[in-house]
């Protein structure tokens, strides 16, 4: 009995989603906008990356764009990248909000969109809410937010990318 | 008996099943909302009170005739 407790034990351990500290999953997934290029978590790990899972059906995520656009704007040359995992069942769906996006911002969006059809992601960080934010340092989760950002909690992943390009 | 009910709960429960915030984009579209159609919403909200003689019951009401 006592082994079978602690197999259970152990093997939840081993399977639990990765938290704050522990290394990123890592994944190589197609680019949403851009005909065979595949984003690797591999290319970032020399690098802070906001890591999103965001998907076209879901309001508050489509509100966030306009804000990571600035983000990878404003730290375009601090080595920050702004990666965003898309989990339509159909990617056209994201294709074309991200070209409506482009047209809205007047500019191709600072992001780098990922396609993700199998929902890896989520299920590997076993995602309560959709969307969720990890901020990412040299392949290392440092930070998750939950939910879309809004205005009142925006300065708070801006503080944490300035403390962390320090 | 005892085994018929027993498979009876068991289809009925394997019906409920978990559904992951991620896995909601069917949940998520127009046609699952309580009110699909919003002109159709509006106009069922000024039959109603009239059909069923329950004036005042969702919102201010102006007459009999259903045609406020």
């Amino acid at each position: 009995m006592k082994k079978i407790v602690v197999s259970i034990l152990f093997s939840v351990a081993v399977f639990a989603a990765p938290q704050v500290g522990d290394k990123a999953v890592e994944f190589s997934l197609p680019s949403l906008t851009l005909k065979d290029k595949t984003v690797k978590m591999q290319d970032y790990n020399n690098k802070l990356i906001l890591f999103n899972v965001w998907a076209s059906w879901c309001k508050g995520c489509k509100k966030e764009m306009p804000f990571f656009h600035k983000l990878g704007k404003k730290y375009a040359q601090d080595n920050f990248e702004v990666v965003a995992i898309n989990i339509d069942k159909k990617g056209k769906k994201a294709q074309s909000y991200v070209k409506k996006l482009n047209e809205k911002l007047g500019e191709i969006a600072k992001i780098t969109f990922a396609y993700d059809k199998k929902k890896s992601m989520p299920e590997a960080y076993e995602a309560k809410v959709v969307p969720f934010s990890l901020l990412i340092n040299n392949g290392k989760i440092i930070k998750s937010y939950y939910g879309s950002f809004k205005e009142d909690n925006e300065h708070e992943v801006i503080a944490d990318i300035e403390a962390a390009l320090k | 008996m005892k085994i018929a009910l027993i498979m009876i709960a068991l289809l009925i429960l394997s019906g409920c099943t978990h559904v992951a915030p991620y896995e909601k984009e069917e949940l998520a579209t127009q046609k699952m909302l309580a009110a699909p159609m919003t002109t159709r919403a509006a106009f069922d909200s000024h039959v109603f009170p009239i059909r069923e003689g329950s004036f005042g019951a969702e919102s201010g009401f102006s007459g009999g005739c259903g045609c406020k």
